[in-house]
């Protein structure tokens, strides 16, 4: 109905773009702002440096096709020194790992993997968290006590087991193994929205937006949710760095896909762990440190986020 | 008499939470082909064809029936004790029979663990915030932050690795020395042992007098319980230290300190003893958490609890088995939870019961 007025009316139009505009450039200097908050903490910019470096390893990645780089070696398959650790392969700075890959190589491939199914899994299971936690806790009543069953019922299962049973009856592939690692991911995303709109809805903007004649679907995504966010992409920060550990110990456990070299951060330790962890250190010890980096980087910047986000502590 | 009527609630809020339980399981086990469920029942040396037997079988498992109905089934044999059959190549029979031997192991590991982390955790939680921003502060908080960042298996296969070079003499797997066991009246078995009376090898080696045994049991718990206890150390840390900050600032601190008293009895009697109600919380969830976290460092320190008979599954296609571990591992959470519930309730006079 609105939109039928302003289209006749050039005026209010130019208005609505002004004001579309302006609402645009403050919450460009809102990231701005969130951005140099963050970059003024020497921890946080590390975390942040970790994670951008990671995720252009990541999409680097994606663009060099597996058989260019990770070429094996049947001749010559068991593992060798990076140069520097004492007779070691020349020329490579992580050494190879079975079967004569090199190791360097293998990594930059399994970040891009690693990095994109706990992204997956995160990112649905907020995005799914966010829905099922605003409704519940705006519309309350027999949705919102489903909801805190449910999830009451998902906390008291320890979490890597009951991923190993969905995982073992899912199937083995990565695909699988992500879809049980999500129907366990979005309850505390769930719990945390709707913790929040429980406080936000009681504003009195919200009670104005009524007031005003908005719809629930309006007040919900328009005033409600926007509000409750801040936690939330703090804990997706934090959260990260769990999954990506999670994803690598189910591989490591036994959930490999079958057949083949697959570089994945935790199939990498697996590989090097069969070989004989203490002949061959550096096959374990380098794509470990490539999680630990990166969930050290994600924790930095999810504890920076969460002063950052702060809007007590933002001015 | 409201502790024991909070009691009474909490035990009935048990009720939905073992309902959900046992109804992703059993979603789980019907997630896969009948064939997959009743292959053990299947004889192929038997004069009756295949179909017959698999018919034989749907039957008595009660697969032909609705789903509702297959689930008060499960839910009874669950009550009757009747869990399935296990078949690992580290134990082959009843379910509940496994449960009893790989069970103590888990929880001595566990137990360990937590002592460890207890121990270790609330001295540095107590400096870390008495040194407040200053070194020692700085130092505690990055063994805290790792402790979140570093997987666990990985933790547990680097030190393996360190322990072969540096401490050759520290085992690097399994319980107890392989051999060490045989002849000994009150352990029944080798690899997969059944210890009398208690079935907690290190107990029952000490109860014994069997100093040997337990000597080599205590030293070969070393390697997987640092492992461990450096996983949830940080938690504990972060516990500890928030809550001595918090109770710094607090008024009855600053009367103590403008009443002259010593600055040790202020720590201790004052702040800590606040500090450490939170903790007990920690305490009670890290030790559920550890026994999420036992899976993987069971697999690699070939520890033979529960979580490595999950794993040892995994590889053997035992669904009977991942089900029941899942089960048995949900259970001692809602136990743990519940318990830690009551004991915080019980020391903190403002909950309202």
């Amino acid at each position: 109905m609105s939109s039928e007025v302003v289209t006749h009316r050039p005026e209010l139009r130019k208005s609505v773009a002004a004001e579309l505009r302006r609402g645009l450039r403050r919450r460009l200097d809102e990231y701005r702002l969130t951005v140099r908050l963050l970059l003024q903490r020497p921890l946080a910019a590390a975390g942040l440096l970790i994670t951008l470096a990671y995720v252009g390893i990541a999409v680097a990645a994606s663009f060099l096709p597996d058989r260019d780089i990770l070429q094996t070696d049947f001749a010559n398959p068991f593992p060798e020194a990076p140069w520097w650790w004492g007779a070691g392969r020349p020329g490579s700075w992580f050494g190879t790992t079975y079967p004569g890959i090199d190791l360097g190589m293998a990594i930059f491939k399994a970040i891009r993997i690693d990095l994109y199914y706990s992204a997956l899994v995160v990112l649905g299971g907020a995005l799914i968290g966010i829905l099922v936690g605003l409704v519940a806790g705006y519309k309350g009543s027999f949705f919102d006590e489903a909801l805190m069953r449910t999830t009451d019922v998902t906390y008291s299962i320890p979490f890597l087991v009951f991923a190993i049973a969905v995982a073992f009856v899912l199937g083995r592939d990565f695909t699988t193994l992500n879809l049980a690692l999500l129907i366990l991911w979005w309850p505390p995303y769930a719990r945390l929205v709707r913790a929040q709109v429980l406080s936000v809805k009681e504003n009195k903007f919200v009670e104005a937006a009524r007031a005003a004649g908005a719809s629930d679907t309006r007040i919900m995504f328009r005033h409600v949710l926007p509000n409750t966010l801040a936690p939330v992409f703090v804990q997706v920060s934090l959260d990260l760095g769990v999954v990506i550990q999670i994803f690598a110990a189910l591989i490591f456990v036994g959930f490999a896909p079958q057949g083949g070299f697959v570089p994945e951060l935790g199939a990498l330790i697996f590989y090097g762990y069969q070989q004989g962890a203490a002949s061959y250190p550096w096959t374990i010890l380098f794509p470990g440190l490539a999680l630990v980096v990166f969930a050290v980087g994600v924790n930095l910047l999810g504890d920076g986020l969460r002063d950052v986000l702060d809007p007590r502590l933002r001015r | 008499m409201r502790l024991a009527l909070f009691i009474v609630r909490r035990l009935l809020l048990l009720i939905p939470t073992l309902l959900g339980v046992t109804l992703i399981t059993f979603v789980l086990s019907r997630a896969v082909p009948v064939d997959q469920l009743v292959a053990i029942y299947i004889n192929p040396h038997s004069p009756l064809p295949r179909d017959q037997q698999i018919a034989a079988a749907v039957r008595l498992l009660h697969l032909d029936e609705p789903l509702p109905v297959q689930y008060v089934y499960y839910l009874s044999s669950l009550l009757h004790g009747d869990w399935g059959f296990t078949n690992t190549n580290l134990f082959a029979g009843a379910v509940t029979d496994a449960v009893v031997l790989f069970f103590p192991p888990t929880v001595e590991l566990a137990i360990a663990a937590t002592l460890l982390a207890t121990i270790i955790g609330i001295p540095l939680g107590t400096i870390s915030a008495i040194r407040k921003d200053r070194l020692p502060d700085h130092v505690t908080r990055v063994v805290a932050f790792t402790g979140y960042s570093v997987p666990l298996f990985w933790l547990a296969l680097l030190l393996q690795i360190l322990a072969v070079q540096y401490i050759p003499s520290l085992p690097i797997q399994g319980q107890v020395t392989p051999g060490i066991l045989s002849g000994r009246s009150w352990v029944v078995g080798s690899g997969v042992f059944d210890s009398q009376p208690t079935h907690f090898l290190i107990l029952d080696a000490a109860l014994n007098g069997d100093w040997e045994v337990l000597r080599d049991a205590l030293w070969h718990i070393v390697l997987p319980a640092l492992t461990l206890t450096y996983g949830v150390l940080g938690g504990i840390l972060r516990m500890v230290r928030s809550g001595m900050v918090d109770a710094m600032n607090q008024e009855y601190v600053k009367t103590a300190w403008s009443k002259g008293l010593p600055e040790g009895v202020i720590i201790r009697k004052h702040i800590r003893r606040n500090a450490l109600l939170p903790v007990t919380t920690v305490v009670g969830l890290l030790f559920a958490g550890l026994l999420g976290g036992v899976v993987l460092v069971e697999d690699v320190f070939i520890w033979n609890g529960i979580g490595r008979w999950a794993t040892v599954a995994i590889i053997s296609h035992d669904l009977a088995t991942i089900l029941a571990t899942t089960l048995i591992f949900a259970l001692f959470l809602v136990l743990v939870n519940l318990v830690v519930d009551i004991i915080y309730a019980y020391l903190d006079p403002r909950i309202t019961l």
